[in-house]
């Protein structure tokens, strides 16, 4: 009895330890952060296949362990100019819609807690294209970090819609 | 206790639909023959006694009732034939049946209420059953029945049995006496011991008169021969012949039990005793250099053990004294048998035994005094005989090759007798784990191939036992992966015949007459698709008749004939699968179609600017129906918009081709989301494409001066005499760094449906067998599948390559033109 208690408090636990931890990427000389329950998984760079037709951002599919996993890269996905990729690029594997999606970063550096009373929403002032992939703003020690949005990276993008067709 | 009751209650849902199917495939064969064959009846009889017997066991006593009811007639059937008169009545009656068996099933798997009784079920059923005895009595009235077969379905035999002396001889077989031939399960050994324990139940609730063999208690030897041969019991009881047949068939192991006639068990116990009553003196020379023949012989007399009954052997001393090696080498090892096997098969049994050379066996005389006689006879003879072992052989040879034929026919008889009962080597699996297989032999390839491919590898030069394994590891996961993918694959004939039921049921009420053909029916489909496309084609037959088919007035004004027909294929043309549903009916009217379309309103464009194709898609929109009364089988509301809703959800279309006044159809493009199909590797831009080799028509390599250029800048070229357009795949794709100069690259004439053309690529790769996925749904938006992509394939080295949809191409390229 006493065993299945302590079961259920660890997995209580484990959640809980999910909640507030956040993976700490460099993107462009800035620090972003995705909650840690959204990633399923971190890869390093491979081969990638691409597909016509597609944006820019969209790299094409890769194979993640059987799995055709689309890979969107979040620095063209910002409007930004695309780099070279080098041995510390990574893919952050998240899930879209129960399939697999990666995301091209610079590179990951940590994972913070940041409590929740640390987090402000983003500005409402939208300087530049990447405002709208921001969730909120982290407060931490080493440093302001941008809570990424990925559901919004991964959404229908209307703007760019619309100029595709002018 | 609950998952346990759940499991039983899966088992036996799965158990019953199979059942059901087999059973209305069966009866819509026999239908359609008028014929009712001795295997289809007692295939009937076998699906209804099982149901019977497991819906008992999860006290679903309606189903149990019914079915019994129905195996009662069955039985009589078995028994005696049927007229031909009653095949209507009969068939209507079954396929009631099975649709209400079906009904209870489905309320089963909903958690919907069960019907409580179907007297009318019941009493048409027994309704029958009395018609069939009275047409069987008319008939039994001949002398020649023997007495068991009336008396055991008769209920009129009220008089209770024991009153009989139950020392009445066994072949005698008096008024209510049964015969029954009993097997037990294959493994489940001690037979001997389960027959005695079965006939003290018997004895419970019937007169046991006699049973064969009779020194079961003693004697353990009988296992053997019951094993082989069955188990024979005479019985007297109130109990009707079927209801003891149930009763045996549900004792502990017992595997079958049949009712024996008066000449049946006759020949059976003749034939019982000829066996086991055999005793065989044999005589074994082991191979020249095989040494220690006395250990050989006596390994031999132990694996003989098995089989039969080692009476003696001679020398007798083989185990104590090796100078016996001597004599076997010399004279050759003789012993005296008693075996159940038939003469051929003791004797290839003989010839099996290791280091075995030669066997002389002849069968001694079968009662056991004179076979003692003979036994002491030879044994002591056989130091004495064996001065002249080849003079004494000769003659025993001609005897022994008539009675290895006697033996042989008499073998075959018993064979074509007793049916083996076919053991069921199939197995249910949840498609989730086949799933996570396929996962799982997608993730091993790649592995392999990081360990092949390792860069840790490089420089390293004797690698030759690295190579070897490689290429052993190579092969095996070649292997499985086909077989993962293959166990995924079933043959949609299970959909296809279920629509012949339909196309019956229908034309009765419909007062039509069709005929449903199908064609490759073999064709395998993923399970998955299986189950998601089984509805559109049923939903697809149901219109082909109720709107499709005219009445056969009609059709005869048209110069049709009578009986139309239905026509469902498949067929796998390597991307997809293509499933058309056909009917030489009356076709559709494009005008018709408009009208009613604007009346229910759902034109989108001015009726005049409408195709032909266009209108015929319009039986696929919401909101339209072309019949006005609503009939029992279609029209119910859920019109064609459903079936191109649930085609699509699975990544099909649907098209229709129709001739007014002589037929439509309807076209099916499943994808084989997941499927092996045979695909040709093509490079493009420095990146591997795939295509599927049944597209391909040739490929070739062509000379500046054979392209044609028209007016606009297509570029074309000649094949045989026809002009086919020239696709630049790296333009349509604007992939970089690709072939330009159509002189440099490969052009690969595809062909889909009627479109042709040449793809301009790079250079061929390869052939291979690849598994299509599909693109991630992300994709989605982006129009790749318009742009001709129409999946993905992981190739060996864990890249990925993209399936080339030859049709969207082609459709593509067109529409910019």
């Amino acid at each position: 009895m006493a065993q299945v208690q302590n079961n259920v408090v660890l997995t209580e636990q484990e959640e809980d330890t999910m909640h507030g931890k956040y993976l700490v990427f460099d993107l462009d000389n800035q620090q972003f952060a995705i909650p840690i329950s959204h990633v399923i998984d971190i890869i390093n760079m491979q081969p990638i296949t691409w597909v016509p037709n597609c944006p820019d951002y969209v790299k094409g599919i890769t194979n993640l362990r059987g799995k055709v996993c689309p890979i969107v890269d979040v620095r063209m996905r910002f409007g930004k100019e695309p780099q070279e990729y080098h041995d510390r690029t990574c893919i952050i594997v998240v899930e879209e819609q129960g399939a697999p999606v990666g995301l091209v970063i610079d590179s990951v550096s940590e994972v913070i807690t940041i409590d929740d009373e640390n987090i402000s929403p983003p500005p409402k002032f939208s300087t530049s294209a990447e405002a709208r992939f921001i969730q909120g703003v982290g407060r931490t020690d080493s440093g302001v970090k941008l809570i990424l949005d990925y559901q919004a990276v991964l959404g229908e993008d209307n703007v760019i819609r619309v100029e595709e067709v002018e | 206790m609950a998952s346990g009751n759940d499991q039983m209650m899966e088992m036996f849902l799965y158990e019953m639909g199979t059942l059901l199917e087999q059973l209305d495939e069966v009866l819509l064969n026999s239908e359609k023959s008028q014929e009712l064959t001795e295997d289809a009846v007692s295939e009937i009889f076998r699906i209804m006694h099982t149901i019977k017997g497991s819906s008992a066991m999860m006290e679903l006593n309606l189903i149990s009732t019914v079915t019994h009811k129905l195996e009662d007639s069955f039985f009589l059937i078995r028994e005696h034939g049927i007229d031909q008169d009653h095949f209507t009545e009969l068939f209507d009656l079954m396929l009631d049946a099975s649709d209400f068996l079906k009904s209870q099933l489905d309320a089963i798997q909903n958690g919907a209420e069960l019907a409580e009784e179907n007297n009318d079920l019941i009493n048409r059923a027994v309704a029958f059953y009395n018609k069939l005895k009275e047409a069987q009595g008319h008939q039994t009235s001949a002398p020649a029945a023997p007495a068991a077969k009336t008396a055991a379905p008769a209920p009129a035999v009220k008089e209770p049995a024991p009153a009989q002396p139950s020392a009445q001889p066994v072949s005698a077989g008096g008024k209510g006496a049964m015969h029954f031939e009993i097997f037990f399960e294959e493994d489940c050994g001690m037979e001997n011991l389960r027959a005695f324990m079965l006939v003290s139940n018997l004895k419970a609730i019937s007169n046991v008169v006699a049973y064969y063999p009779h020194d079961i208690e003693t004697n353990p030897e009988t296992a053997m021969e019951i094993m082989v041969n069955g188990f024979v019991v005479t019985l007297e009881s109130q109990l009707t012949s079927t209801q003891m047949q149930e009763f045996l068939e549900k004792q502990m192991h017992v595997s079958s039990a049949t009712l024996l006639t008066d000449e049946q068990l006759a020949r059976r116990l003749g034939q019982a005793a000829d066996v086991s009553g055999a005793r065989y003196e044999a005589c074994v020379f082991f191979e020249e250099d095989c040494g220690m023949e006395n250990l050989r012989a006596f390994m031999l007399v132990n694996s003989l053990r098995s089989s039969c009954k080692v009476i003696s052997y001679s020398p007798a001393d083989i185990e104590s004294n090796p100078e016996s090696a001597m004599l076997i080498g010399e004279k050759g090892f003789q012993m005296i048998l008693e075996s159940p096997l038939s003469f051929s098969a003791l004797q290839d049994t003989l010839r099996k035994g290791m280091h075995v050379r030669s066997v002389t066996l002849k069968e001694l005389s079968a009662a056991p005094a004179a076979s003692n006689a003979s036994e002491t006879a030879t044994a002591s003879s056989a130091p004495a005989s064996t001065g002249a072992p080849a003079a004494a052989s000769r003659p025993e040879k001609a005897q022994e090759a008539k009675h290895e034929q006697a033996q042989v026919k008499e073998h075959e008889k018993k064979h074509n007798s007793v049916k083996t009962p076919v053991k069921q080597s199939l197995i249910s699996v949840s498609l989730d784990k086949l799933d996570q297989l396929m996962d799982l032999m997608g993730e091993l390839v790649i592995t392999e191939s990081m360990v092949v491919r390792s860069p840790d590898l490089k420089g390293l030069t004797k690698l030759d036992n690295f190579q070897k394994a490689e290429r052993q590891l190579r092969k095996l996961t070649d292997e499985l992966q086909d077989m993962v993918m293959s166990i995924r694959m079933i043959p949609v004939s299970g959909t296809f015949q279920k629509m012949q039921r339909i196309v019956r049921d229908m034309c009765r009420a419909l007062g039509k007459e069709a005929e449903l053909v199908t064609m490759g029916e073999d064709t395998d489909i993923d399970k998955a698709i299986i189950d998601s496309i089984a509805d559109p084609i049923m939903h697809l037959v149901r219109n082909a008749m109720d709107h499709g088919i005219e009445t056969p007035e009609e059709r005869r004004k048209a110069g049709k004939p009578e009986k139309g027909t239905i026509t469902l294929s498949a067929q796998n043309t390597g991307g997809e699968i293509l499933i058309t549903i056909s009917d030489d009916g009356r076709g559709l009217d494009p005008q018709k179609l408009l009208e009613k379309a604007k009346k229910n309103g759902i034109l989108t464009k001015p009726a005049s600017e409408y195709t032909e194709k266009e209108a015929y898609m319009l039986l696929f929109t919401p909101g339209f129906s072309t019949k006005e009364e609503v009939t029992e089988y279609s029209g119910r509301g859920v019109g064609m918009d459903v079936v191109k809703k649930n085609v699509e959800k699975v990544g099909g279309t649907v098209q229709v081709e129709s001739k007014l006044g002589y037929g439509m159809s309807v076209i099916l493009k499943i994808p084989l989301t997941l499927a092996i199909v045979d695909g040709m590797d093509v490079s493009l831009g420095g990146a591997t494409y795939t295509l599927q080799i049944t597209s391909i028509n040739e490929s070739f390599k062509a000379k500046n001066d054979q392209v044609i250029v028209d007016t606009e800048g297509n570029e074309m070229i000649m094949i045989r005499g026809n002009v086919y357009p020239i696709i630049r795949l790296h333009e349509l794709y604007n992939v970089p760094n690709a072939v330009t100069n159509i002189e440099d690259g490969i052009l690969i004439w595809v062909q889909s449906g009627d479109d042709s053309a040449c793809l301009l690529v790079d250079e061929l790769i390869g052939e291979q067998q690849i598994v299509v996925k599909p693109l991630p749904k992300y994709l989605n938006r982006f129009g790749v599948k318009e742009y001709g992509i129409s999946g993905c394939t992981i190739l060996g080295d864990g890249n990925i390559s993209l399936i080339l949809d030859v049709g969207a191409i082609i459709e593509k390229v067109l529409e910019k033109r």
